[in-house]
């Protein structure tokens, strides 16, 4: 099959370390370049601060970022030792932490939200609180009708005003139409990118870009450094598959939902060993959004609304479960992994009813793995390891 | 016998709804007081609390996860063993992580004939009242169909009608514990409020009315140097409040789902009736949840003077993000404006556990307060 194994310093990899490096570049740079920073809830559309030439900034990913490079505990000790219970989940006791040690940009206006957690919400408040900086609580409602749609509209056209207002600048309903084209054309990208995931062999490896797909369309929608990003790993895809430089596969995983950095090393030893690839991840997946540049504000809520992972993020579970049987089916899975984030309340919950249901409507097998996604106090790799071994040999 | 009936009623809550179903009547759960029981009452359906009991938690470890709050799992553990099953609809709204993933297991694992969670705003603002009006025709138009009779304005009108009596009783029982030496204990406030959960509101209204007088003209007070307040997660056990009185303080006050929150405000009977229901349940003193939260550390502190409370005691379920939450921000802000109001955290369970532990924390917090 495979003449070649693709590196896993591929250019993907490449080129995505670079996009995350300036990503975060541009926040610590921000208040040099003139710019304002907002310090956003990771539920929450990027376009809105790109629309007023502002600079994001998502404490929780920032934190993912500061656990692969082992430093994030300092934080996760700072929250506690403030009074945040050592079961808040350690994405959202990092941002917490951040605030109270001082050492991430300090933000000129924060805005929050309830999704993905409660949590997280109550964190963003005492951010607000510690750099005594306005902030905006946006509402996402709980259901995607018209009715939630419209509340959701109304939203984010309050946030743009709260911003503009405490920026003292102007909208420009030119640009905003602008970002959300560009959003849109990343979002049809991300799709296309996912629908070569589908062929057998799936062209992309697992590592390659794990748990990585959903972070431009989420961080840098409405920039064309995300169309650049998808445009490149889509071509990098079809090449391969061209070329018939794929690696063979015996395996089609599903990792659901979120993945810690530290179990990264057990992606590529599964590839290599049992033939095992992740062809999709529950933040991986793409979901087909209508956006409109002409409904800008409408097209960012539908967009919102249709978050990347469900599971994490808003709506009731059937939402969830829903997915989950069409990635099975688009995708021809033959197990599943789940991650069991102890911190999160919505993921730990749905274990049973996604592991029901798989073995229910699709025979499917679920190896659950517990453990904490940041906090290196919990975060048991070799345990795991030996639970995915146990998993492949009972599959074998 | 003043508490007579009110423990009658605790003893077995279900045999109030038993007793309902035997007319031939439906009976909906709410979980949470997000959820406008005066809808249910004017379809003429019995509105009953879903609660917990003292149980060990199996299944609702096992169908849920032993990180979701000990409430919620011992909820549903008793639903899974069919505590529930006489239930004709259960409703809740999207109130926190852990009543959200309640209800996606109520949903997925149980066949109760209505189910239905509301999309509920985190915000009083026009539009936030607009989108609940509309979730609240949703809920009307659910229970239409359960019944299978329309719910007339009139009727809904002559309900909210009762729910406010009802509300301003307890809110003059809950004046006179302003008083020195109050006529009634934190623990029995608590069991009168609980009761008012599955007891039918007629009936409700007419023990509160006599309740009240009763109270006014009761010899036995209750005298302490440590007035407290409680505030924070679903706390329903007047065995945890008795621990506190019992080491020398008085609950004067609470700010508890069970407790001052479920009546605090009325609902305002002229205009748009689900318009007002909106309105009302979209307090922000209601709950931490919502914005701006400032509104509710406000409402706490607030609560606290009107009712010279020497005490602040704040308990969190474990796991409970919100008032996890809360709790540094009410704890700053305190520090902040110089109120002079100690505070406890305690984390807890659902169930009284720990509890030689527990009375020696409320014993040195009660004792550094005399």
């Amino acid at each position: 099959m495979a003449a070649t194994i693709p590196q896993i310093d591929s250019e993907v990899q490449k080129q995505y370390a670079q996009f995350v490096a300036n990503f975060f570049k541009s926040a610590f740079d921000a208040r040099n370049a003139g710019k304002k920073l907002v310090w956003m809830a990771y539920y929450l559309p990027s376009e809105l601060c790109y629309a007023l030439d502002a600079v994001p900034f998502y404490p929780e990913i920032w934190g993912g970022v500061c656990a692969r490079q082992g430093i994030v505990l300092k934080y996760l000790e700072a929250a506690e030792s403030f009074g945040y219970p050592r079961e808040l989940c350690s994405a959202t006791k990092s941002a917490a932490g951040m605030a109270l040690s001082g050492e991430a940009p300090p933000p000129d206006a924060v805005l929050s939200t309830q999704p993905v957690c409660d949590g997280g919400m109550k964190v963003h408040e005492l951010v607000a609180v510690r750099y005594k900086c306005p902030h905006f609580f946006i509402d996402v409602p709980y259901t995607k009708d018209k009715n939630g749609i419209e509340y959701l509209t109304g939203e984010l056209e309050g946030a743009l005003k709260f911003l503009t207002e405490s920026f003292g600048t102007e909208l420009s309903e030119a640009r905003l139409k602008k970002v959300v084209e560009l959003s849109k054309r990343a979002e049809e990208l991300h799709l296309e990118v996912n629908e070569l995931r589908k062929k057998k062999p799936s062209p992309l490896l697992s590592l390659e870009l794990f748990g990585q797909y959903f972070f431009p369309c989420s961080f840098l929608g409405g920039t064309q450094a995300a169309i650049d990003f998808y445009a490149m790993v889509a071509e990098v895809a079809k090449r391969r598959i061209k070329e018939g430089n794929v690696l063979e596969e015996k395996y089609r995983l599903l990792w659901a939902p979120l993945v810690p950095q530290s179990f990264l090393s057990i992606l590529q030893w599964l590839e290599l060993e049992y033939k095992a690839k992740v062809v999709m991840e529950m933040v991986g997946y793409a979901p087909k959004i209508e956006m409109d540049a002409a409904k800008p504000l409408e097209s960012l809520a539908r967009k919102t609304l249709e978050a990347r992972f469900p599971s994490l993020g808003n709506g009731p579970g059937v939402l969830n479960l829903d997915r989950y049987r069409e990635i099975v089916k688009d995708y021809d899975i033959d197990a599943v992994i789940y991650f069991a984030h102890w911190g999160c309340r919505t993921i730990c919950s749905a274990v049973k009813m996604v592991k029901d249901l798989l073995r229910e409507e699709f025979d499917v097998p679920m190896l659950v793995l517990d453990g904490d996604i940041f906090d290196p106090r919990n975060n048991p790799v070799e345990q795991a390891r030996a639970r995915v071994e146990e998993f492949f040999e009972m599959l074998e | 016998m003043m508490f007579e009936r009110v423990r009658e009623v605790l003893d077995d809550r279900e045999a109030v709804a038993r007793s309902w179903k035997e007319q031939g009547k439906k009976v909906v759960g709410w979980v949470c007081p997000y959820v406008p029981e005066e809808l249910i009452h004017a379809a003429d359906m019995l509105p009953f609390r879903v609660m917990g009991a003292p149980v060990t938690i199996v299944k609702g470890d096992a169908y849920l996860y032993p990180n979701i709050c000990s409430f919620n799992r011992v909820v549903l553990e008793l639903a899974l063993g069919g505590r529930y099953d006489f239930l004709d609809g259960v409703v809740t709204a999207n109130v926190c992580d852990h009543i959200r993933r309640l209800y996606d297991a109520w949903h997925f694992f149980l066949d109760t004939p209505l189910k239905l969670i509301l999309s509920l705003p985190h915000k009083t603002a026009e539009n936030a009242v607009a989108h609940f009006k509309d979730e609240l025709l949703r809920f009307k138009n659910s229970l239409e169909r359960l019944s299978g009779a329309e719910i007339s304005d009139s009727a809904l009108k002559n309900s909210i009608k009762t729910y406010n009596r009802a509300r301003e009783l307890l809110r003059r029982i809950y004046e006179l514990r302003r008083e020195d030496e109050p006529p009634i204990s934190g623990a029995e406030a608590l069991e009168v409020v609980k009761a008012g959960m599955s007891l039918p509101k007629e009936e409700y209204v007419a023990l509160l009315e006599e309740l009240f007088e009763n109270l006014e003209q009761r010899d036995k007070r209750y005298k302490s140097n440590a007035r407290i307040m409680i505030t924070g997660s679903d706390l329903d056990d007047p065995g945890f409040v008795k621990l506190i009185e019992d080491a020398g303080g008085v609950v004067v006050a609470d700010d508890l789902c069970t407790g001052s929150r479920y009546f605090w405000e009325d609902v305002d009977v002229g205009g748009d009736t689900l318009e007002a229901l909106a309105r009302r349940y979209l307090s922000p003193v209601l709950c931490a949840r919502m914005h701006p939260y400032e509104a509710h550390i406000e409402h706490i502190i607030k609560m606290a003077g009107d009712f010279n409370v020497d005490g602040i005691i704040f308990e969190a379920l474990k796991f409970c993000d919100i008032y996890g939450g809360e709790y540094p921000l009410l704890r700053e802000r305190l520090k902040e404006e110089g109120f002079d109001i100690p505070l406890l955290l305690l984390d807890r369970e659902y169930a009284l556990s720990g509890v030689e532990q527990l009375k020696t924390r409320i014993q040195a917090f009660i004792e550094s307060l005399s």
